[in-house]
């Protein structure tokens, strides 16, 4: 039995269509279209008798220069997925910055004169709030109006290189100062669990980032990362050296592996 | 003694019913507001409307625990933040604050007033806080340990407090005496006539508790004035044994008289008469909705505007007085829960 599936996403989708470009015979029972767009090219469109097609000249230029189409028929396929497309832990950390709550280990040592305190259960809503504000549910969201009953998988966003810290150019505080306390595994935790209430409310399925991938909770391991490709339609560009966010083909084929779990009987 | 000797002959229009302006003599502030004085607001639900009209005149109102910059001010009023300047949740009566302001003095919270709620607790003092119970008691008196400590950093900062009080009758603690916003066993807890006894408070009562109130306050800060209002909205409901009406008339009057008398006596203190502006009908009232205890929009309207009039203020657009636009019965409200006991009104 073989599985259409439809990948969008945003500039993550690059790592899983170059996985994909190399090791096609890693998946035999799936088939698999690549849809990219920038920024939010992906919500700029509209769905019409089940075809998705964008609206915007900015959506369809990337759609254009990307994907070479203008258009999706959606019931050419058995389920999507929408990879990366800002589901991020970088949510937790932005809480993180302002407050505290009781689920963070840190917390006795911590003290709270200039940070809120705030409950578990607020740092979970608040945390699935603004994910659910996030391109990968509002997608999701727009093709279940739009008439789209098969499965949709959205995919993490990779957490940041590790290699940030190797080079010593850790690109936030809050990162170093949550690594540092040991409040890692709590944030990470609390931004699985947030993604996945997100993206069961716009009646997807979360995929968590591979374990294999992860290093201390907050970031990817490095030969995940290292030598990403960018989202264009001119083959293989790569990120530039600077670039911590973007994931490597190694990254994803382990998750087309888990949409493979997800998706076949 | 000729008719131009009396009293009356010297006194103003607005003295008179006949000649009266009710728009433009009602309110004649005390207190000069600025952008520089730090306001502090605390009350009834109404007192969310007050919030909401003083950000609209763009006045400094403090907060001394906002919702994380992420937060939607929707999902941040869900959570108690945005409400007040702090997050004490409702306050209905002067005994709640009152002791809400000696709790924050010695910035110890009690266990005793954590309720089992659900499947886990939550704050007797401020019982929907948030829309979920908490896991533990450890996790309640964590919450609200955190909250006494910025009202009392709250409180020396604020140079005008201003409280809104709505109700008279106030479910205690039997043993301790302690006030909570609303009846043991309707959200938390459970309701037992040897733990909690209803308190209707007297008018000699609330004179003292707003006596003391003000002692306190300016412990925290010497200078601090209090500005009070009296909810327009009447009581959801009555333990008293009296109709809900005339329960209502009792409460508000009660604290009117107390309130009249605590401004006349204390200086810094003042009252804004938004109870007199959505009632009488003088101001083309009285401003309710449809079930004749939500205050109208055309009501709040109107008190904003004769706040901000008389303090010589700009009142901003309707969209600036409320970020998120809650309707009337969007409010934050306890007491609004008393409604789900009212057994269906017999057939006439």
């Amino acid at each position: 039995m073989t599985i259409r599936l439809c990948i969008f996403g945003n500039s993550h989708v690059a790592a899983l269509r170059d996985a994909w470009l190399r090791h096609p015979e890693r998946w035999p029972n799936i088939t698999a279209d690549f849809i990219g767009a920038h920024r939010n090219g992906l919500l700029e469109t509209q769905i019409d008798g089940q075809r998705l097609a964008p609206f915007t000249g900015q959506s369809a230029t990337y759609f254009a220069a990307i994907n070479k189409c203008n258009t999706v028929d959606l019931r050419a396929y058995d389920g999507f997925v929408i990879a990366g497309a800002l589901v991020s832990a970088a949510v937790t950390l932005q809480l993180y910055r302002e407050a505290r709550w009781p689920e963070l280990p840190s917390l006795a040592k911590t003290a709270l004169k200039k940070r809120l305190l705030i409950s578990d259960n607020a740092a979970a809503a608040f945390c699935q709030a603004k994910l659910a504000a996030r391109l990968g549910p509002l997608f999701a969201t727009h093709l279940r109006s739009g008439g789209v009953t098969a499965p949709i998988w959205i995919t993490s966003q990779p957490r940041l290189s590790a290699a940030c810290r190797a080079r010593g150019c850790s690109p936030s505080k809050t990162l170093s100062r949550a690594l540092r306390s040991g409040d890692g595994p709590a944030l990470s935790a609390l931004f699985d669990s947030a993604a996945d209430a997100a993206c069961q409310a716009a009646g997807a399925r979360f995929l968590a980032q591979p374990e294999q991938s992860r290093q201390s909770a907050l970031l990817t391991r490095p030969c995940f990362m290292n030598g990403a490709i960018r989202l264009t339609g001119l083959g293989r560009e790569k990120q530039p050296k600077q670039d911590f966010m973007h994931a490597n083909a190694t990254y994803g084929a382990a998750v087309l592996d888990q949409i493979a779990a997800a998706a076949l009987p | 003694m000729t008719k131009n000797q009396t009293p009356y002959a010297t006194l103003p229009a607005r003295a008179f019913w006949r000649t009266a302006s009710p728009r433009h003599d009602i309110y004649q502030p005390a207190t000069q507001l600025s952008s520089e004085l730090k306001i502090a607001t605390a009350g009834s639900c109404f007192a969310q409307h007050i919030s909401d009209m003083l950000r609209a005149t763009g006045l400094t109102l403090l907060d001394a625990e906002p919702a994380p910059a992420m937060v939607s001010p929707a999902l941040a009023r869900r959570y108690g933040y945005g409400l007040y300047a702090a997050r004490y949740g409702n306050i209905y009566s002067a005994r709640q604050m009152l002791q809400l302001l000696q709790e924050a003095q010695t910035g110890k919270p009690n266990p005793r007033y954590v309720w089992p709620h659900k499947d886990g607790y939550v704050d007797a003092l401020r019982p929907r806080i948030e829309p979920e119970p908490m896991a533990s008691i450890d996790e309640v008196l964590a919450l609200r340990g955190h909250h006494l400590r910025r009202v009392a950093e709250l409180l020396g900062k604020t140079d005008l407090m201003i409280l809104t009080l709505g109700l008279t009758e106030v479910w205690t603690d039997r043993a301790t005496g302690r006030a909570f916003p609303i009846c043991p066993g309707i959200c938390g807890g459970a309701f037992s006539d040897d733990l909690y006894v209803l308190l209707t408070q007297s008018h000699s009562e609330i004179l003292a508790d707003l006596t003391e109130i003000l002692a306190l306050l300016r412990q925290f800060q010497p200078k601090m004035q209090l500005m009070l209002t009296l909810s327009p909205v009447p009581l959801s409901a009555t333990a008293s044994a009296a109709h809900v009406l005339l329960a209502s008339a009792r409460a508000k009057s009660v604290l009117r008289s107390a309130i009249g008398e605590f401004t006349e006596q204390n200086i810094g203190t003042s009252y804004f008469p938004a109870y007199e502006i959505i009632t009488q009908p003088s101001f083309g009232g009285p401003y309710f909705c449809a079930d004749h205890r939500q205050v109208s929009k055309a009501g709040i309207a109107l008190v904003l505007d004769i706040f901000a009039q008389a303090h010589g203020l700009t009142p901003a657009t309707d969209a600036s007085i409320h970020p998120v636009k809650p309707s009337e019965d969007e409010l934050i409200c306890d007491e609004i829960l008393l409604n789900s006991f009212a057994k269906p009104a017999p057939a006439i």
